[in-house]
């Protein structure tokens, strides 16, 4: 459980904030915005499996492309074996789960960003208002609704990532990046203790129902955006 | 005239900042997958020595070794069959559902709606032991349509909800035409709502093929049968059995993944739509 919040805090902060600034900057009159929006939702599309191995290999301690890197860059007191090594596991993940997971907060962002009338910056602006205090002023109260919104939604999903764990790690090194859901499939399929299983999932799912009727109170005033 | 030469400078330095900025995480997004391919096109020699993105000799055997002796051929003809399957049978069961209750008054109709998107709600991590314990006592655990009506129920709230919606836009005096001209109702829903919703059913179909494609854990529970399995569940037990022959494990995750890139090149437009719509359902 630690784990999975560790990986949420992560994803909350690190993620959303990314996720944030690609669709400020990707919400002004720039050329390539079409295409920079294409590119930022490849990372969602692909299945947990596929990131989870390609991460894998390029995070590998002995061949990985990153510490070759690391080496050829003249760091080598950096290499380390990423996933394997417990101080830098759980981390390792929650920073492929955000590299996997920004593309969701991007594009929730950049609707939310274009539905803001831009007759309000112009008002701003008459107002003699700058740059910034154009964005403290309109963008964020107009943006808590939707901000709110990516939060649940990033919480509920990384709350429940596990395929991704599967695949890199497998709650490894000595459950230094197990999660709730790991330990419901090693209860059931592992010691064939279903009741126990079965009470664990049900737990687990009532926190995540609670989270989502949240989400459901709150998408009701920002079902406006699409 | 000098300050607006500063304010043409101070904008040109701020979008090419920006524009770094972006391409920096572009090319993050990017760069694990041409790895990937570029891994898959090494022999085992090369794979742990060669660091260069475009190797010298391209080995296109892998392909065709994964493929062929790494099964992934049948694998992915599983998952095509599976995609196949469970879209049909979202598309069959949730656009007569969702025009029964858009349309149909009938006792009940709200309440059954209602648990319909209440089941949305449910993660699978807190039913899948359940799901399990069921499907065994069916005796569809390990059968190619047990697997099928699993993944149709995932697929199928989200795609009455949408469906619903876009009925309920819909001018009735068509269908009001249509019934003078003697239609049934069953007619109706075959002749007139399905060709109009056209542009929703595009969405639905995208959405759940992609989700399809791309599901791992009711393949885990399910299957034990490695001739049944989809693309996900087999690349997860080819990782566990040949550990360290990455450029094979690479080129099957080039399979895997290709279509579903290509998929969305073409369909991104279809694919935004599901992905927000499904995130702001309510």
């Amino acid at each position: 459980m630690r784990q999975a919040g560790y990986i949420t805090f992560i994803a909350l902060t690190l993620q959303n904030a990314l996720a944030f600034l690609l669709a400020w900057a990707c919400d002004r009159e720039i050329k390539l915005k079409n295409f920079y929006r294409l590119i930022f939702f490849i990372p969602p599309v692909l299945s947990e499996v596929v990131v989870g191995l390609v991460w894998q290999w390029i995070l590998d301690g002995h061949y990985g492309l990153l510490n070759s890197w690391l080496i050829n860059l003249g760091f080598p007191q950096l290499v380390r074996n990423w996933l394997s090594d417990p101080a830098t596991a759980l981390n390792t993940i929650a920073i492929v789960h955000s590299w996997k997971g920004f593309g969701w907060g991007f594009l929730i962002f950049l609707a939310g960003l274009q539905i803001i009338p831009r007759e309000l910056y112009e008002a701003a602006r008459v107002d003699g208002a700058n740059a910034w205090s154009c964005f403290k002023r309109v963008t964020v109260p107009l943006m808590i609704p939707v901000a709110v919104l990516v939060a649940i939604l990033t919480i509920l999903g990384s709350m429940q990532a596990f395929v991704l764990i599967i695949a890199m790690t497998d709650g490894g090194p000595a459950y230094h990046t197990q999660v709730p859901v790991l330990r419901i499939l090693a209860a059931m399929r592992g010691s064939s203790r279903f009741g126990y299983a079965c009470a664990q999932g049900i737990s687990f799912g009532l926190i995540l129902v609670v989270i989502s009727f949240i989400q459901y109170r709150f998408s009701r005033r920002t079902r406006d955006i699409t | 005239m000098k300050a607006a030469g500063y304010y043409k400078v101070k904008r040109i330095i701020i979008n090419t900042l920006i524009h770094l900025f972006l391409i920096t995480i572009a090319l993050s997004c990017i760069f694990p997958l041409s790895w990937m391919i570029s891994s898959s096109l090494k022999t085992q020699e090369t794979v742990f020595k060669d660091m260069s993105l475009v190797p010298k000799e391209l080995h296109f055997e892998n392909y065709i070794l994964a493929w062929k002796e790494g099964g992934f051929g049948r694998y992915f003809l599983n998952s095509i069959f599976y995609t196949l399957s469970v879209v049909i049978g979202i598309i069959i069961v949730a656009s007569m559902a969702a025009y029964a209750f858009s349309r149909l008054r009938f006792p009940g109709r709200n309440l059954l709606f209602f648990m319909f998107m209440a089941a949305m709600m449910i993660p699978i991590p807190g039913s899948f032991v359940a799901l399990y314990v069921l499907l065994n006592k069916l005796h569809l655990r390990n059968t190619p349509f047990g697997y099928i009506l699993c993944m149709i129920n995932v697929g199928l709230s989200m795609s009455i909800f949408l469906l619903k919606t876009f009925f309920d836009k819909l001018p009735r005096e068509l269908e009001d035409a249509a019934r003078i001209d003697g239609c049934s109702k069953f007619g109706i829903w075959w002749q007139i709502a399905l060709p109009l919703s056209r542009p929703v059913l595009a969405v639905v179909v995208v959405f759940n093929a992609l989700n399809v494609w791309n599901e791992y854990v009711l393949a885990l529970i399910i299957f034990d049968n490695k001739n049944l399995m989809p693309l996900q569940r087999a690349l997860m037990m080819f990782q566990g059995e040949f550990m360290t022959n990455y450029p094979l494990l690479m080129a099957g995750l080039t399979i895997t993944a290709l279509p579903i890139i290509i998929v969305y090149l073409f369909m991104q437009k279809y694919i935004v739509k599901g992905a927000t719509s499904g995130a702001l359902f309510g």
